[in-house]
This record gives C-alpha cells, sequence and structure tokens, in this order.
C-alpha cells in the first residue's frame, strides 16, 4: 500500500516530465491527477478507520533490500505518520495549485522535482528502517534543492546552497549516530539490524546513550529549525518561489519534528528526559526570538518564515515535555502549523505576483482593492496568533497545558511568545491590509485561489473546533511514547 | 596455475600481437578491435575463475592472486575495457599515429595488473614501473600540445622521484628482514633478534614512512600531490582517466594487502602518519578543489580527497578496539569504496570524452557547460548523477561508498577522523553543487546542437544504469564481495 503510494508519486513525476515536450500545460493536470491518485491506496484504510479500536501499526510492509547489512525496506503507518502523510498529500495539492501561473520556466522538470520531494518526504513519515529512512531523509533534499535553485527569486542559488549544506551537515552527523547505534547494538546482540523496533529494544550505557542520541537530535533541529541552526530557513523562504515555500513551511519542516517523535524520544528516552530542561529552554529562547525576528523583519515572506521559527519551537517545547497533552499538542501543532503557514506563504506569493513586491512599506491598504485576497489574509494571520477556534488555538494550548505541569518557569517564558505572536501577526494585517493604498491592482483572488484558500480555511476550523478524531488517531502513537520513557 | 595466469597472458598476448600487427600493417579499425577484444577475453577468463572455483589460489614466491585479488583484477580489466572502447572516437580525432597508444595501454593495464597480485617487493616494482613508463608516454602522446609534454615531464621526474624513495625503503626492510615477500617480513622480523631493541623500530618506521612517500605520490595523497592538477589539465583525456582509474586503483590494491598481510599498523608512527595524510587530504583536496575553475583540474583535487576518505578503510583494518569482531568489514569497505569511486570517475571521463566529442569545451572550464542541462539534457543528468554519486548522495553508489566507510570508522572508532570526514565532505558538496548549478543555468538554446548517436546514448544509458542501479540496489554486489573477502 505505501509503496504503491510512493510510487505512485514517483511515476507521476516521471510522466509530469515527459509530458512537457508534449505540451507545456499538462505536468500540472498531470502534477494533480498524481496527487490525487495518490489517496487511492489509502481509500480502505481510511474508510475503514476506526480510532475506537485501532491497532498501533495500520499498515506494515517490509521486504529484503540489502541482506549484507540486514536492511529490508520497512515501510509502516501508524496514527501519525498517517496524519502527517495526509497533511504532505493536501498541501501538495496546494502547493500545485499555487504554483498553476506562478511557474512558466520548464515546468515539467518543476512538478518533477516537487512530486519526487513530496515522495521522499512520505517515504520519511513511513519507514521503520533506519537505513531507509536515512535514505528518504536525503532523497527529498536534492529535489528540494533544484526547486529553490532554478526556479527561486535574485538571490536563488546562495539560498539553495545554504539550505542543502546546513541539513547535509545534520544528515551526516545522524548517518554516525546510526553507524554507532547500530555497531553497539551488534555488540550486545550479535545481529546486524537496522529495524527500529529491534534497536528500540536495546538498553545503551548514558554515555552512549547522550552522544549517538545527540547526532539525532541535532539533524531534526536544524530541519525543525531552531535557534542559533534557523540560520537557513529565512534565506530559503524569501529566495524560494510561492509553492516550494508552501512545500518547505508546511511539509518539510515537520519531518523534523517527527523524527524527534518517532526516532529521538522512543530510541533513547532517558538520555531526552536528561536533557529536557536544557531543550525546553532552548524551545522558549526559539520562540521568542523568532517572532521578536519576524517583528523587525520589513519582507513579508521573510516576516511569515521567522513566524515559522517561532511556531515550531512549541513543536519542540511540546515533544520534551514529557506529557500526553504536550506530545498532542506538538502533532497538533505541526498540522496546524503546516496548514496556516502554508496559507500564508500562498497569500504573500498571490500578493508579489500582483504587486511584484513582498516590501512592507510598499504595501498598504490592500483592502480597499482586493477585498477576497485581504479577507483570508486577515483570517490566516488571526490563525497564527492563536485566536481560539482555530487550529493552532488548540495546539499551542495543549502544549503549554501539557508543559506547564513539568517547566512551570520554561512554560511562562514559552507562554510570552504568543502574545508576540500577536503583534507581529497584527503587524501583517496593519501594514499590508489598511491604510493609504500605495499600488494599484484592481486582480483579485480568482476561482482556483479561492477554492485552496476556502480549503485551508475548513481545515483549519476543523482543526480548532473539534479536534477530538486527530487526538484519537494521534493517541496510540503517544501511548507508545508514553510507555517508552515509562510515565 | 596456467589457469590462475590465463588473464595475463591474454593481455601480453594481445599486446604482442598488436605490437607485431603495428610493425607490418598500420590499421587503427583492426588493432582497436583487437585491444578490446583481447581484453574482453581476459575479463571472461577472470570472471569465470571467480565463479567456478571456491580455492582457486594461486602462490609463488612473487605474486599470490586469491578470491580478492581475482576480483580486483576483474575490475580493473573491466575499466581497461570499457576505456578501450572509448578510445577509436577520441584517437580518430587527433590525427596522429594511434596504434602504439593502444600497445602503451596494454602495457600500463598488464603492469596494473602485477602490481595488484604481487607479494612481494620485486614482482612490485616491476609491475609499477612497467605501468609508470607506459604512462609517461601516454600521458605525453600528443607532440602537438605543449601541457601535455609539460605533464609528461613531470610525471616522468616525480614518478621517477617516487621510486627511488620506495627502492630506498625496500632495500631498509630486506636489511632488517632478508627478504622481500610480504608475507614472510613479518616472521623474520619477529624471529630475529634485531627487531626487539627499539631502535630497530625507529629505522623499520623511516623505511616504511618511505615507502608511503611513494605510495602517497603515487595516489596523489597530500601532501605529495603537486603534480596532480597539472597532470589531469595537461595530459590527453584518456591517459588522464587511465591514471586517474587503474593506476591509482593498483596502487591502492597493493596497499590493502600491505596492511593486511604485513601488520604494520602495530607500528604506532606508521598509523598516525597514515592518520595525519588522510585527514590532510580529505581537507587540502576539497579545499583546493573550491578554488577550480577547470572540471579536470576539479576532479584531480577531488581524488585527492576520495583517497583520503579511502585511507579510513585501510585505518580501519585491524582497529584497536573495534565494536564489533567483522574484521571482514574493512576490507569490503575499502573495495567497495573502490568500485563506486572508479565506476564514477570513469563515467565521468567517459562523458568528458563524448562532449569533447560534440561540442566546443574551452579545455573543460567549468563555465563553458553553462546550461547544458537545457540543450543536452541526458548528457547533463548524467554527469549530474555523478556528480552527486560523488558527493555521496543516497541513491547512487557513492552513497552505499561512504555509507561503508562511515560505519567502519565508527566501528574502529576513529572519532576525529570522522569529523574531517564530515568537514570536507560538506566543503565538497559545495563544488559538486556548483557544477550542477551550471549545468542547470538558464541560457539561451545553442543554435547548432547536434542530434545525440546511438552509441552516445548507450554509453550514457550504461553509465547511469551503473551508478544508480548499483546506488539502489547494492545488495548483490555487497554480498559478492563479503563471500570473496571471507573466503
Amino acid at each position: 500500500m505505501l509503496m504503491e503510494l510512493i510510487s505512485i508519486l514517483l511515476l507521476g513525476a516521471l510522466f509530469a516530465w515527459i509530458s512537457e515536450s508534449l505540451q507545456l500545460q499538462l505536468p500540472k493536470w498531470i502534477a494533480i491527477a498524481t496527487l490525487l491518485s495518490a489517496f487511492y491506496p489509502l481509500r480502505q484504510l481510511l474508510m475503514e478507520l476506526d480510532t475506537g479500536s485501532m491497532q498501533v501499526w495500520l499498515v506494515n510492509e517490509s521486504i529484503e533490500w540489502i541482506p549484507r547489512f540486514n536492511i529490508r525496506f520497512h515501510l509502516a503507518l501508524d496514527g501519525l505518520s498517517l496524519l502527517l502523510v495526509l497533511l504532505t498529500l493536501l498541501m501538495g495539492l496546494i502547493a500545485v495549485l499555487a504554483a498553476w501561473k506562478e511557474i512558466s520556466y520548464k515546468p515539467g522538470f518543476f512538478y518533477f522535482n516537487l512530486l519526487c520531494s513530496l515522495a521522499g518526504v512520505i517515504g520519511g513519515f513511513c519507514a521503520l528502517d533506519l537505513f531507509l529512512f536515512f535514505v528518504f531523509w536525503e532523497v527529498m533534499l536534492v529535489p528540494m534543492y533544484l526547486l529553490i535553485a532554478v526556479w527561486g527569486y535574485e538571490n536563488r542559488r546562495y539560498a539553495a546552497m545554504k539550505f542543502f549544506l546546513f541539513t547535509q551537515a545534520g544528515g551526516l552527523i545522524m548517518l554516525l549516530s546510526i553507524c554507532a547505534l547500530v555497531l553497539l547494538h551488534y555488540q550486545n546482540s550479535g545481529e546486524i539490524t537496522f529495524n527500529y523496533f529491534a534497536l528500540m529494544q536495546h538498553q545503551l550505557s548514558d554515555q552512549a546513550a547522550f552522544w549517538v542520541m545527540l547526532g539525532f537530535f541535532i539533524a531534526f533541529v536544524i530541519k525543525l529549525p531552531i535557534v542559533p541552526l534557523h540560520n537557513w530557513l529565512p534565506d530559503a523562504h524569501t529566495e524560494a518561489p510561492t509553492a516550494v515555500s508552501v512545500i518547505l513551511a508546511a511539509v518539510l519542516l515537520k519531518t523534523g519534528g517527527y523524527g524527534l517523535l518517532r526516532f529521538v524520544l522512543p530510541l533513547f528516552p532517558e538520555a531526552s528526559l536528561e536533557i529536557a530542561p536544557v531543550v525546553m529552554a532552548i524551545a522558549a529562547i526559539s520562540i521568542i526570538y523568532g517572532a521578536l525576528m519576524a517583528f523587525s523583519q520589513q519582507d513579508l515572506k521573510r516576516l511569515v518564515a521567522y513566524s515559522s521559527v517561532s511556531h515550531m519551537g512549541f513543536v519542540l517545547l511540546g515533544c520534551y515535555a514529557f506529557t500526553a497533552q504536550a506530545w498532542q499538542g506538538a502533532v497538533l501543532q505541526m498540522l496546524a502549523h503546516g496548514v496556516s503557514s502554508a496559507a500564508l506563504f500562498a497569500l504573500v506569493g498571490a500578493i508579489q505576483y500582483r504587486y511584484h513586491t513582498r516590501d512592507l512599506a510598499q504595501l498598504g491598504g490592500l483592502w480597499q482593492c482586493i477585498p477576497k485576497l485581504s479577507g483570508m489574509l486577515l483570517f490566516f494571520v488571526v490563525a497564527s496568533l492563536g485566536m481560539p477556534g482555530l487550529g493552532n488555538f488548540v495546539a499551542e494550548f495543549l502544549v503549554l497545558v501539557g508543559s506547564f505541569s513539568t517547566y512551570p518557569k520554561l512554560t511562562i517564558m514559552a507562554a510570552t511568545g504568543l502574545i508576540l505572536a500577536a503583534i507581529y501577526s497584527l503587524k501583517i494585517a496593519h501594514q499590508t491590509l489598511f491604510g493609504t493604498l500605495k499600488l494599484q491592482s484592481s486582480i483579485d483572488l480568482d476561482r482556483r485561489e479561492v477554492l485552496m484558500m476556502l480549503s485551508m480555511v475548513l481545515l483549519l476550523l476543523w482543526l480548532g473546533l473539534h479536534p477530538q478524531p486527530i487526538i484519537d488517531l494521534a493517541q496510540q502513537s503517544i501511548n507508545q511514547l508514553l510507555v517508552g520513557a515509562r510515565l | 596455475m596456467i589457469i590462475a595466469l590465463l588473464p595475463w597472458i591474454i593481455i601480453s598476448s594481445t599486446a604482442l600481437l598488436v605490437m607485431l600487427l603495428t610493425a607490418i600493417k598500420r590499421d587503427h579499425l583492426y588493432i582497436s578491435c583487437i585491444t578490446s577484444l583481447g581484453l574482453f577475453i581476459a575479463l571472461l577468463t577472470q570472471t569465470a575463475q571467480i565463479s567456478l572455483s571456491e580455492s582457486m589460489i594461486y602462490e609463488n614466491n612473487l605474486i599470490s592472486i586469491n578470491n580478492t585479488t581475482a576480483l580486483l583484477s576483474a575490475l580493473l580489466i573491466l575499466l581497461a575495457l570499457v576505456l578501450s572502447s572509448l578510445l577509436y572516437p577520441w584517437l580518430k580525432k587527433l590525427h596522429e599515429p594511434s596504434e602504439e597508444y593502444y600497445l602503451l595501454f596494454l602495457f600500463a593495464t598488464q603492469g596494473a595488473l602485477v602490481v595488484a597480485a604481487s607479494s612481494h617487493f620485486g614482482s612490485f616494482f616491476l609491475g609499477l614501473e612497467l605501468m609508470s613508463l607506459s604512462l609517461v608516454a601516454m600521458v605525453a602522446y600528443v607532440d602537438k600540445s605543449s601541457k601535455a609534454l609539460e605533464a609528461g615531464i613531470k610525471y616522468f621526474v616525480l614518478s621517477a622521484l617516487a621510486s627511488a624513495f620506495m627502492l630506498m625503503a625496500i632495500a631498509i626492510i630486506y636489511l632488517y628482514s632478508g627478504t622481500l615477500a610480504f608475507s614472510e617480513i613479518l616472521i623474520q622480523m619477529s624471529s630475529s633478534q634485531l627487531a626487539v631493541a627499539s631502535d630497530n623500530n625507529i629505522v623499520l618506521s623511516a623505511a616504511i614512512v618511505l615507502l608511503l612517500v611513494g605510495v602517497a605520490f603515487k595516489l596523489s595523497l597530500a601532501p605529495c600531490h603537486l603534480w596532480v592538477a597539472d597532470l589531469f589539465e595537461g595530459a590527453p583525456l584518456a591517459s588522464a582517466a587511465f591514471l586517474a582509474t587503474l593506476a591509482k586503483a593498483a596502487i591502492f590494491i597493493l596497499l590493502i594487502k600491505l596492511f593486511e598481510s604485513t601488520h604494520w599498523h602495530q607500528l604506532n608512527a606508521v598509523v598516525s602518519i597514515v592518520s595525519m595524510i588522510a585527514a590532510a587530504s580529505m581537507l587540502i583536496g576539497n579545499l583546493l578543489a573550491l578554488l577550480q575553475k577547470n572540471i579536470l583540474r576539479l576532479l584531480a583535487y577531488s581524488s585527492i580527497a576520495h583517497f583520503g576518505y579511502l585511507l579510513l578503510a585501510i585505518l580501519a583494518i585491524a582497529p584497536s578496539t573495534p565494536l564489533s569482531e567483522q574484521y571482514s568489514l574493512s576490507t569490503e569497505a575499502a573495495i567497495f569504496y573502490l568500485i563506486a569511486y572508479l565506476v564514477t570517475v570513469l563515467s565521468i571521463f567517459a562523458i568528458l570524452m563524448l562532449l569533447a566529442d560534440s561540442r566546443q569545451l574551452q579545455n573543460f572550464q567549468i563555465s563553458s557547460f553553462k546550461g547544458l542541462f537545457w540543450h543536452n539534457p541526458a548528457a547533463a543528468i548524467v554527469l549530474a548523477l555523478l556528480l552527486l554519486s560523488l558527493a555521496g548522495i543516497p541513491l547512487t553508489i557513492g552513497f552505499v561508498g561512504k555509507f561503508y566507510l562511515t560505519l567502519v570508522a565508527v566501528n574502529s572508532q576513529l572519532w576525529w577522523l570522522l569529523s574531517v570526514l564530515i568537514v570536507s565532505s560538506i566543503i565538497g558538496l559545495f563544488y559538486y553543487l556548483r557544477i550542477i548549478l551550471c549545468l542547470l543555468e538558464k541560457t539561451q538554446p545553442l543554435p547548432n546542437t547536434k542530434p545525440a548517436t546511438v552509441l552516445n546514448i548507450t554509453i550514457l544509458a550504461l553509465i547511469s544504469l551503473a551508478v544508480i542501479g548499483l546506488g539502489v540496489f547494492p545488495g548483490q554486489l555487497a554480498l559478492l564481495i563479503q563471500r570473496i573477502v571471507i573466503s
């Protein structure tokens, strides 16, 4: 089922590329068709999903790959993975819609890269063999790099290079950790394996666990990203085309959070618990620093990028609070931020498409000429500042409630991030939507864009008003974490 | 005995046949076919030997051919065969008498095979000189180009110097052990009373250092690397390709054998010197590659770095405190990485030879590759894949090699060398990506692009099949190497 899913995406990618030579409009339709048909393998699973009597692993597929090291092509799906896979596919659709008119240069190769990176991300969300996970982790980067480097704005090469080098450095450190973990396991059990479950059983000595854990941790927080390793994100977002920003914010950053929940916490529960206070402090700093930096930006896209740093700090905070609510909050935050930041980037892209600028000083009074776009922007800005009734509020509230019981002081610090979020969010609304109209343009959102935005509005409302199904779906995975951490 | 030596006999007689034919009647096509045919038959017999017998071990005083040697010899012959098949169209354009080139080529191949199979300093030196002297003539083959002549003289003088160092080393070793056979040196040394005294170790270490200087020169490891960039740039492409692949591989195979059979790693001085050479090569190679504007010079510096990586596997052959007792793993890693590197580099040279054919590349400046992706997509994609393989990105054979290397280095706990490896890999990534960016640059389509020929397409397809095929499914190759190394 999962292998089919990934092969559909890869095949679609190939078709999109080939179809370019026939007709320039064809690739985007193929991309949409591919993403829609990617739901097909999941149909049975989604129909019969019963969160009440659910098993931990909904799907489990494994075939032999490299027998020399007992490496298997092992894909599996639990509630957490399923949520993120669905998010990936939905946001993939949004990204294709966002690129609809913007990408005219070599569209076939563009959609090829887009679909390949989505395939890599989905593989990463499903892989339960550490070697396989690493392969997917790296594979999603190359197409992403090309997307930024070829279709980005003026300073794209610098941004693409920075993105690739940062994440690659993290990846190499993780590779060392994977090797060390496997060899330590071999030393004890006499069996070489990269299997997640086998390695989870293994007890490492405190010191070894710390160092091995650190390798994974660094790789994941670079991706998340967390201050001081966040440097690549604002550049990558600013230079990337809209669709790529959408994917980057909505999906790629989530692989970092997923990695923490799936690998770092279960594989090294004691070591994680030990460094938790430090990490919580880093998370709080990241939340506040991201918010402050967001406030000081003049470039609208950079502002949204820094707000991502701030919001992803809540994911890290939730991961290391070691309570069920905080973990639930982290998962919800990944989903809600995925949707809201994707929408914000898409809107910024729409503004840039119309006015050819993202400079806050040059924008203003948009509400007078393009009310639909402005209304949407206001909605998502409000979502991002954590208005009750929308997804981000539920997520951040759960994270803060969950963390308060274990680390009250740091949680209070982090909570100030919400106030700062209100400040920078209102700054966006204030400086773009209201005031005197500086640039004229009367092209409001067209039907495609309205459809795109409305679907995300609905998703956020659902996450905000009725998050229980999502919480139920993630519950089994969270329970596994609780068992692992012996809480 | 005849069976074990059959490939050598075939290659030597092919060389003799080529010589006779050249004397009787010059015909480029015939001689090219005979060369390829001879190498092909030699390859067949060599692979037949590997697959036929478990105990195909032939040993005498001078040479020992076990399964590992047979595998590596097959690899060398395969590389020579691929290279020889590229020679005909390339030599045809040179308007020089081309038949002698095949003769030199066969002699150099024979020399490389002797070096790889030698188990005695006498045969080693003979093979080395046969290879080096043929190479000198090959490097200086195109006499119209002053650069080639300069490169030839440079190589000749420095190679003679390196040989002198090695002869001195061999003489000292003989002085202490009274034997030149690799396997007996250790026995003789430990039985003789001289070896017990500590000052002997100093002299012996000096001898080994002298030997390492010679080897480092041949492998162009830092600090004996200064010649290599000029040579790659100045020499005719095919000669540079031979030098980069077969010549270096043969010496490296010898180095593996020396470390395995003589236990020099027990001498701390040797281990620390080899470690320093490895670290210096990784860093210097990659740092200098950053500055290059010519792709051949860049390849030269990257080869310095790659042989630096390979030294890690050599150092891991007998670790002091292994995490696991899989002693064969280090040799396997060295062999796999060597195969991955050779296949990739030879493919790059093959593409350069094809491109030199069809396009004006101003002396292989990187800037002349601008926009190749848009007007010769097939060649550009394969070139990009090969560069990613050199950079060690997953789904290419280069990544599997790097994975092996990391695994054994972690196993042997070579932590500081591993950190150098990570830093230099990141630096390396930078310049590989730079070339890929150059390939992707937007340019106007060239007016006179020739359609790719069938031959070119086949070569490109074969290359990508090897690099990606073995990168995605390395299982069988890994098992084969394991079986052969263990037996």
